[in-house]
């Protein structure tokens, strides 16, 4: 009975063999990418987010970097999410498939930890000495590249109070027209400045907040507006939402005002991405000295004055409008609201099953 | 397409009951012909080596995730253990979201049913000329895909939608009522987005119809009413329970429609799976979900095989010859 398909088995097996080898041998490739052994031109690979993050990031630095660098040439992998890339470095963690990637600082101590990333040479990066505190690494590790922050998001033609403060969001003629995107990295900040609005100290006792957030829940139109909360905006889908000011600040120059983005008047919260070295990277020299450029004033000036969001490094000085419109200003700089989001690590998993089940109710 | 198709392709024997039945089937059914000869199993490899790459590996992948340790942050600890199953069977919530999968499974099939029906009985009886043109008609809906179909309900259902802004003009209703963002939209949107599927099953299903037995019980006396009753839902209840099957497996593993309609109060497995695996990076989590479908799913399946199994005892005395 077995004698039959015994062949089949054998030209299976040495077909699945193959199969495995070439896949290997691909995934070898795209690796290290074209490297030129001999000092010729070499190729970084970068994992950056998608979409329009992408366009302004290729537009004002790596094209830039790679005029300077003639050199090096950077490919742009462009991909959803933090989670995505902690799953694609994991499973090619002998032989990464990136040089460099972008990952949310609330993840990124995770990949830290596991060997993903690789600790800097603060003498190839220099830069890291210009930037802000907040964007520094305690640890060695990738420093911070991009500083957004929570906003507030109305549609000017559907509100005529415009919302000043966290606490206008509980104002009682927004009532059913609010969408709160909250069971992620948003409501986490969220609940960080509910915190500090009602003189608590969130790394105590976050049910101040989570009681605060259930009694917004009823006026609460949807906790996940389709196909972002920006556009359920900028439709009038919903009239209040809560979102990125960088993204917000985009969609208020592409729906010509319709959406407006409000730095609450108690401060904001922000959100850090951080710049990461691949740990066993074929490039590592090539790789810091493109993230040194990534962080430096010049970039930072270029990609924040494109796409709205703060500096990490001192020395950057954005236009004033773009300042205005973002924490860079001023103004917003006395009234930043802390956080420390390698502390939240350990935490972020319980909060966000906090804000589901206990606020939104699933 | 989107997932609900691949589901589809994975998931769901085919509306003659699977190769699996005629391969293990009991002592009644004959095995079909001689066993498969050389050339048979040769062009049998590349399809069963793509599956074993495609399918069975990853299963095994999350099988295996599914045995992991949960630690903070997203990180795994690497183990063998059955801690992350008990971990999810005792918290209330995740009953919670199978009790809400099943509800949806079952509300969207039975509101299914009851449209596809008349949908079929139509299409299968009709001797009009214009028949092949109403029968695309039917499923033309498969042309586009579930995400933009979705999206339009959303035009359609949503507070600034269609149906609330005609209701708001006619001053019928004060406020938006709530047809979107919840479990209602989500039936609504699911119900469509399934009949073409429930109106090919059914309308495969429905080969014992045929016009002489209604003729001949009419002939007999019976109004329509009572040959309705007594002859056309007997004899195209195979059909109605291959489209049960087919709808309730779909709407149990349907993503799209949940998230993008539900307005994140529709808490489903399939939305769960993603949020624990990309929100929360707690992958063994994720995992046991996924296990946890898939038995939902080899359950659903069992049943469904039973019933048809039972059916076909019913029908006069054949031995579960024909379907």
């Amino acid at each position: 009975m077995t004698a039959v398909p015994r062949p089949l088995v054998t030209a299976a097996g040495v077909a699945a063999a193959a199969l495995l080898v070439t896949s290997c041998a691909t995934s070898a490739t795209t690796a290290s990418g074209d490297s030129g052994a001999d000092g010729g031109k070499q190729t970084i690979t970068f994992m950056g987010f998608f979409g329009t993050f992408q366009d302004s990031f290729t537009k004002t630095v790596i094209e830039p970097f790679e005029k300077a660098n003639p050199d090096i040439s950077v490919k742009y992998v462009p991909i959803q999410n933090s989670a995505e890339v902690l799953a694609k470095l994991r499973a090619s963690k002998k032989n990464p498939t990136a040089d460099v990637a972008l990952m949310d600082s609330s993840v990124a101590p995770t990949a830290n930890e596991e060997g993903l990333f690789a600790k800097l040479d603060s003498a190839q990066v220099p830069n890291l000495s210009e930037l802000v505190d907040e964007a520094r690494s305690k640890n060695g590790y990738g420093p911070g590249v991009t500083l957004d922050s929570l906003s507030i998001l109305y549609n000017s033609k559907a509100v005529d109070k415009a919302p000043t403060s966290w606490n206008d969001l509980w104002d009682a003629s927004y009532r059913g027209k609010l969408a709160m995107p909250i069971a992620d990295t948003r409501g986490v900040a969220l609940i960080v400045a509910l915190e500090k609005i009602l003189g608590k100290d969130y790394k105590k006792d976050i049910d101040p907040a989570i009681d605060r957030l259930k009694e917004l829940a009823p006026s609460v139109e949807t906790w996940q507006p389709s196909p972002d909360v920006y556009t359920a905006v900028q439709s009038g889908e919903a009239d209040i939402a809560v979102g990125w000011n960088a993204r917000g600040q985009f969609y208020k120059d592409t729906s010509g005002g319709v959406v407006q983005p409000v730095l609450p008047e108690e401060g904001t919260v922000k959100q850090i991405n951080t710049i990461n070295l691949v740990a066993n990277s074929g490039h590592a020299d090539a790789a810091q000295k493109f993230i040194d450029y990534a962080i430096g004033a010049k970039a930072q000036k270029a990609f924040d004055d494109d796409a709205y969001y703060a500096p990490v490094n001192r020395n950057a000085q954005l236009k004033s409008e773009v300042a205005a419109r973002t924490t860079a200003s001023a103004e917003q700089q006395k009234r930043q609201i802390p956080v420390d989001w390698s502390w939240m690590t350990s935490r972020y998993t319980a909060w966000v099953d906090r804000i589901k089940r206990e606020v939104i109710g699933g | 397409m989107s997932g609900t198709a691949t589901a589809a392709g994975d998931t769901v024997p085919g509306p003659k009951g699977g190769p699996r039945t005629a391969a293990s089937g009991d002592g009644a059914r004959a095995p079909r012909g001689p066993r498969p000869g050389r050339t048979a199993l040769f062009l049998l490899a590349p399809g069963a080596l793509a599956l074993l790459f495609t399918y069975a590996m990853p299963l095994v992948w999350v099988v295996r995730m599914a045995l992991n340790e949960p630690l903070d942050g997203g990180a795994i600890r690497q183990t063998l253990t059955f801690g992350t199953f008990t971990q999810v069977l005792r918290d209330g919530h995740y009953w919670k979201v199978i009790g809400q999968t099943l509800q949806l499974g079952v509300l969207v099939t039975v509101f299914t049913l009851l449209l596809a029906y008349p949908v079929a009985l139509f299409l299968a009886r009709t001797t009009s000329r214009w028949r092949s043109l109403l029968m695309a008609l039917a499923v033309a809906p498969l042309l586009i895909s579930s995400v933009a179909r979705t999206f339009g309900w959303m035009a359609i259902l949503g507070n600034q939608g269609l149906i609330n802004k005609t209701l708001q003009a006619l001053a019928l209703t004060d406020g938006p009522l709530p047809l979107a963002n919840n479990m209602t939209g989500v039936v609504i949107a699911s119900v469509e987005i399934y009949m073409p599927f429930a109106i090919l099953a059914m309308i495969s299903g429905f080969g014992r119809l045929e016009p002489e037995l209604e003729r001949a019980a009419a002939s007999l006396g019976a109004n329509r009413l009572a040959v309705l009753r007594r002859v056309v839902l007997p004899l195209t209840l195979p059909g109605v329970l291959t489209a049960a099957l087919l709808v309730f497996v779909l709407s149990l593993s349907g993503y799209v429609t949940p998230r993008l309609i539900g307005g994140g109060r529709v808490f489903v497995l399939a939305t769960e799976i993603y949020d624990e695996a990309i929100t929360s990076l707690n992958w063994p989590v994720a995992a046991v979900l996924s296990v946890l479908l898939l038995v939902l799913f080899g359950i659903v399946i069992v049943l469904y095989q039973r019933a048809q199994r039972a059916l076909e005892r019913r029908f006069t005395g054949e031995k579960g010859a024909s379907r």
